[in-house]
This record gives structure tokens, sequence and C-alpha cells, in this order.
């Protein structure tokens, strides 16, 4: 009864835990259109990120002071604080923002005890548009902190009026013909023959975009597009069909597969085996029993199933069926397909995560329905184990089970 | 990443637990059964559902005999009580029925052993069902025992027994004796001498069985044999008296044949030394066979081992005649008990009938 209780807890965690880390800001797996979206729906204001930092300094009260000055200046729509400890400029270009400014306070010797260096970026853009230095002869009153950045005010004034998404500049795109490319929400092609394609955009503007061209793994990025046009050069790394995996049944049985996936990694195909040789079996060792398990029954199977999400994504739901037999090895005698559950149609469906450019873990949910054989015997061998799994006169169901472990990409 | 570490911990140690308690639906002897069965013709199979694990526990099925039995009865031989139940399986669903409890002191090697309609019809004159059974010294040890109308046994006829002043039961085997009569060898020892008392009466299974009465002699020779209870006695259809069992001295097996021309009589009885497991059964043809967990022995008249069968899970009931081929069928049947998940004290009962040529026994040989 306790695998009852357990395998749908651990699945339902484990999918949380997707769930979770696929909702998590600043990850891969954000729409892609969201933020080149915002980037040019920003007319007729501005959306900037802005960071304030400091040894020694009341850091809440500075940042507060430094958002409220630069939101009252009107050049700005909406303002953001920086959340990241990266690069400002690119941390505003993944939040899908126009302009990013920074601010660094330190402390100096007397008659000058404070300096606070400032820069104004665009989005994605590691050149500042413009940057001072404000030295203060005394350390302001938090109260009357508001006029220490009228210099700064200025300087993002200026730039805005430089940086208004007011004209359309040039996209060079190359790469592999027939290559699709997606900008943001506004532009959709396909490469040309000769592999290069111009497109104008509306400029500046910062755009997520995202390449896919069959037999490669999708290319996706961030581009700060500037009145002087910029250009995206495309060299997709090549799908990889074949995978081996290793897995651990009921976190018992170590079983063996490989798989080749076709149709854009859409559907695969897999050959492998199941084994009950050598397991783990952690009850009888709490008994005083081997804390290993071991039937003389091995299980090869073929299978076929489907891949949802793109290839590219870093989770990637898997549902499919496979077809196995199981095969008996007496000792001293030569191995037979066991008559009691001759065959076994296993369906399963598993969420793979890929952390690593070859390597991937996955778990799954499955069942197993034994046919053509004698499910009372199947239930008879498992008698008295704490299974409660269905059968029939000629048929046995095992399920829930749950499986995980690792797959390699060859 | 600290979220997916903690993902992958959960996992893990998830996993871990569940490592505990889960194997696969398998279990090699009885795949092995299952693959043996294959060369048995199957009689018949049902399944008893919710069951009490200790009513049935460590029992077997015993058909009613005859070529395709609907019916029988569910017997437990243990160290104290033979425990009797009828069972009914014509309808497609099985029933089990109250069970009856008796005296017991030849363990499993008790006798119960089904009884034709004709023979038992005045015990069982609605159902025609019976057993015939030896399990106790006392009076009614040896008994007919008919099932009623509510498929309990309940009349019964005991047979009698002359001879010894004081009975003690060793051992009690019904055997063919022909295509309609059988031959009941009962064995005593006279508790106030010490000595063996033996003797077999003819059961004609066309007719009502009445109360016989089996008139027991001392055998000329190893009349005081310290034989153990629960040994195997038989007369087989040649007239050869056989005795397999333990001695009560060390232990050791000790097999004899009395020759069929003086019976008990013989003066010099033969060891068997190449039977080598203490016999079970003796079939019509006259050879005799040694059952244990594993496998079943087949010996010829003399005792000469002829070949092993992997019987397993199955246990050799009885021969049927089947009077239109003119051939004789050895019965078998297997049982499991599949209990309801964790909960080992209630389940079902799964129990297959097969049967194979008497003369065929050898083709199930390794």
């Amino acid at each position: 009864m306790v695998r009852r209780v357990f395998v749908p807890a651990a699945a339902a965690i484990f999918l949380a835990a997707a769930i979770l880390a696929a909702a998590e800001p600043g990850s891969e797996s954000l729409p892609v259109e969201d933020g080149a979206g915002l980037a040019l729906e920003a007319a007729p204001g501005l959306r900037a990120l802005a960071r304030f930092s400091g040894e020694g300094l009341d850091r809440e009260a500075w940042s507060r002071s430094l958002e409220s000055a630069l939101l009252r200046s009107g050049a700005l729509d909406s303002i953001r604080r920086s959340q990241s400890e990266g690069t400002v400029s690119e941390e505003a270009a993944r939040l899908g923002l126009d302009l990013a400014v920074s601010v660094e306070a330190s402390r100096t010797e007397a008659p000058l005890p404070l300096s606070l260096a400032w820069a104004i970026y665009a989005a994605a853009e590691a050149v500042p548009l413009a940057e001072g230095r404000l030295e203060l002869e005394a350390e302001p009153e938090l109260r009357s902190l508001g006029a220490t950045w009228d210099e700064l005010v200025l300087a993002l004034e200026a730039a805005a009026r430089g940086r208004g998404p007011s004209g359309m500049a040039s996209l060079s795109i190359s790469g592999a013909p027939g290559t699709r490319i997606r900008i943001g929400k506004i532009a959709t092609a396909r490469l040309p023959k000769g592999g290069e394609l111009l497109l104008e955009l509306p400029a500046p503007a910062s755009y997520r975009w995202r390449a896919s061209h069959r037999g490669s793994l999708p290319e996706r990025g961030i581009l700060g597009l500037g009145p002087e046009g910029g250009r995206i050069e495309l060299s997709p790394e090549p799908l990889r069909p074949w995978r081996l995996e290793t897995g651990l049944l009921v976190a018992a049985y170590p079983d063996f597969w490989a798989s080749w996936r076709f149709s854009e990694e859409r559907f695969y195909l897999r050959a492998g085996l199941s084994q009950y040789l050598l397991g783990l079996h952690l009850a009888d060792e709490d008994e005083g029993g081997s804390a290993f398990a071991s039937s003389r029954l091995l299980q090869p199977g073929l299978g076929a199933g489907a891949l949802f999400l793109e290839p590219d994504s870093p989770w990637r739901p898997y549902a499919g069926a496979s077809l196995s037999f199981r095969l008996v090895f007496p000792p001293g005698a030569s191995p037979y397909i066991d008559p009691v559950g001759p065959f076994s149609l296993g369906l399963h469906a598993g969420l793979e995560w890929k952390p690593l450019e070859r390597w991937a873990f996955f778990f799954e949910g499955l069942g197993e329905l034994y046919l053509f054989g004698d499910g009372e015997l199947m239930a008879a061998a498992r008698s008295g184990e704490g299974s409660s799994s269905s059968y029939g006169r000629a048929w046995f169901l095992d399920f829930p089970l749950m499986r995980f472990g690792a797959r390699f990409s060859l | 990443m600290r979220a997916y570490n903690a993902f992958l911990g959960l996992v893990l140690v998830g996993g871990l637990c569940l490592a505990s308690c889960w194997s696969p639906p398998f279990d090699l002897d009885i795949s092995e059964s299952a693959r043996f069965t294959g060369k048995l013709d199957e009689v018949g199979s049902f399944l008893a559902e919710g069951i009490n694990s200790g009513e049935v526990e460590g029992g077997y099925f015993l058909p009613h005999r005859i070529l395709e039995p609907e019916d029988g009865f569910w017997v437990c031989a243990r160290d104290s009580e033979l425990r009797l139940r009828f069972v009914d399986f014509s309808s497609g669903s099985a029933k089990l029925y109250q069970s009856s409890s008796y005296a017991n002191v030849l363990g499993k090697a008790a006798l119960a052993s089904s009884l034709s309609a004709a023979s038992i019809a005045s015990l069982s004159p609605t159902v025609g069902r019976g057993v015939l059974m030896a399990s106790s010294s006392g009076s009614d040890g040896v008994k007919a025992v008919g099932v009623d109308d509510w498929r309990l046994l309940s009349s019964y006829s005991a047979l009698g027994v002359s001879g010894p002043a004081s009975p003690l039961i060793l051992g009690a085997h019904r055997s063919p004796y022909d295509e309609t009569r059988d031959r009941l060898a009962l064995l005593y020892r006279d508790s106030s001498t010490g000595s063996l008392w033996g003797g077999a009466v003819l059961i004609d299974n066309a007719t009502d069985i009445g109360s016989p009465s089996v008139a027991l002699v001392m055998p000329a020779a190893y009349a005081d044999l310290a034989i153990a209870q629960g040994s195997f006695f038989a007369c087989s259809p040649a007239g050869y008296y056989y005795l397999s069992g333990r001695l009560e001295t060390d232990g050791s097996l000790r097999t004899l044949r009395w020759d069929s021309v003086s019976g008990l009589a013989d003066p010099v009885p033969l060891t068997l030394p190449g039977v080598g497991r203490r016999l079970t059964a003796i079939l019509a043809d006259g050879r005799l066979l040694a059952r244990d967990e594993d496998t079943t022995l087949v010996y010829d008249a003399a005792g000469q081992e002829l070949f092993e069968i992997p019987t397993g899970f199955l246990r050799f009931v009885h021969e049927v005649y089947d009077s239109g081929s003119g051939t004789w069928y050895s019965y078998f049947t297997r049982s499991f008990f599949i209990a309801e998940g964790d909960d080992e004290s209630w389940g079902d009962l799964r129990v297959d009938l097969y049967r194979c040529r008497s003369d065929k026994l050898s083709s199930l040989a390794d």
C-alpha cells in the first residue's frame, strides 16, 4: 500500500518543482513574445532599470530616492529596481526594458566624503550612453536626497530623447537557407536560398529572437537594435537523434534503453532491457534480510512515443508505449518466455530536464499491462508483498509505477 | 540551482523509500510450474474469492473422483487435526462450505480419499459426495463421511477393525485394485504388545460402502518394527504389501515389500533400498510414487527408480479409470493463495486441476 501513496506523491513533487522552475523569473523558458512586445510598445515613455549600490549607506532609502527622481523626470514610463548582480544593461534587456541606470556610491577622504559614479545604458549595450560622477561635500540628509540626482536626471532626459522609438533600423540575418526566424511579436521570416535576410525594424529597441532550422537545435537570443542597425549570425548545433539512457524502475531495478528521435525530436523509438537480476530491496534489510533482490527475469522491449515542447526547451514532457516480453532464466536450463506473463504493454508519461548540453534527467510514471498469460498466477507471485494491483484471469495490471534516470545524447 | 537540487533530492529520497516495497510480479517456481503444466491436460480451474488464509493454509484440493470433476474437498492435514470442507465450482464461481474437523494422529499422511456417488449413496443420498478418511485410532478413526443437503460433512459410517487389543493407527492408504474396485490398507500397532497389525479390504466403487470390517493380522516378519506414525502402508493391485516410513529409533527411512502370494505371512519381506523417499501412492499398474515439495519419484513395483517428475506445486491426488477408452488417468491439483494487498490473512484461492494418462507419466520427466 505504501507504493500507492508514495508514487503519486513523488510524481506530484516532481511536477510541482518543474512548474516552479519554469516560472522562475529570468528563466530561458519565459515566453519569447513578452520581452519583445514590451520593448516595442514602450512609446511614448521608456522603461528603465535602476540599480544603486554602495557600502555603508541605507541602500533602500537611496534606491527609493533614485527611482523617484528618475520617474519624476517624465522621460520614463516606468522604472524597475535591479534584482540581480550581473551587468545592468543585460538585465534590462532580459526584462524587455529600454534603459538601465547604474549608480555606485563610494566613500572618499575629506573634504569630499561621498562620490556617486553613474552611468546610463541602452538595454543590452555595454557602452554607456552617458556617464558621470557626483562629488558630494557632505553626506546629505535622507529627506533631502532628491536634489542629489539633478545632474543624473538631466542626463537621462537627454539620453531618452535620443533613444525614443521613433526610427527604423536594418537587421541583417545570416544562416542556413530555410531557417525560420521570429523577431519578437513583430516579424517572422524564412531565410532565402542565399542565407541572407535584411529586415527593417523599429529602433532603438531590444528584441528577443528565436531561429529554427530542420535538423538543428533552435537558437535564441536578445538583440539590442540601435539606429545604426544590427546583425544576427546563425550557426545552429545539429540535433542529436541517438540517446542512451539508464533508469531505476521503482528506485529498485536498473534498466538500459537506447532511443532514436526523429521528426525534429517530436517522436522517438526505443529499444532496451528491463532486468530483475539485481535490484535494491531495502525493506528486507530492515528486517534482517539482504538489501538486494534478484529474480531470474529479463524483459527486453521496444517502444515509441512523442515529446512535447521544443527541442531546446529545458523541460520536455513526453509520453509513449512499450511492448516487451518476459524471459525467464531458470538455473541450469535454457531460457524461455514466461507462460505466466509472456507480454507486457507498458504506458509511460514523464518529464525530461536537460540542464547540460548532452545530459538530461527524467522522471516517469508508468503502468504495465501483462497480457496473454495468467493474471491470477501473477497475482499469486506477488502475493503478500503489499501490492494491490489489479488482475483478471488473463491479465495483470501493475500500476502505478515510477522510474527515473539519466539520458546521454550521442 | 537550489530549487533543482532540492527537487533532485526529493526524487532520490522518495525513490529510495519506494525501493523498499516493490518487486516484480514474478516467481520462478510459479513460472516453472506453469511451464510444466503445458505438458498436462487441464481439467478445470477455479478462483474462490474472499477466503481466510488460515482456513486453507497448508491444504490441497481433492477433486471428486470422476473424469470431469466440478467439485471436491479442501483437505488440510495438520499435526493434530484433519479439516475437510466441500468445494463446489460447478456454477462457474467457486464456493467453499463450512469445514469439519477430525482428530488426526497421522499428520500429513492422514488419508482423505474421494468416494464414488454409489459408494456414498446412503450417507449422501442427495449430493452423492463423500470421503473415505483415516486419521485416528478411535472406533470412528476410519470412516466414510457423506455430504448432506447443506453441503456439510455430517453423516458417517465407521469401518470396523479387528485384531489388535489396543489399536494405534500408523498408516492407511487407498489404492486401485482394478477398474471398479479399490483396496484400503490399514496398519496398526497394538500398544499393549508393541506388535504391528496390518490388513486390507476391497471397496467396490459401484456399491454402497456400508460398514465394512478389516480383519488385521500380525506380519510374519518385522512385527516388532518400530515404524513411526504417518507411515505409508498400502496393498498393490498385484497383492504386494508395502510399508514405507521412518523408524522411531533413529529416524531412518525403511521401505519393505511383502510378497503377493503370502501377503503379510511372507516370512522374508524384501527391503527396498532403492526407494530413497517415503512412498506416497501406488498406481493401478503397480508403480510406486514418492512425492516431496519439488518432485515426484516414480519407482517400479520392486522399488527401482524409473524417473522423476518436476511436479513442483502440483500434487498427485488419485487415478481415474476411463471406461470408454480403457485408460487410467493420473490427476494432479495445484493451488495458490493470493493475498489482498498487504493483508495476508484474506485473499483469493486459485485451484487448478490437471491430468495425464498414467501410461504416459514418463513423458513428464525432465
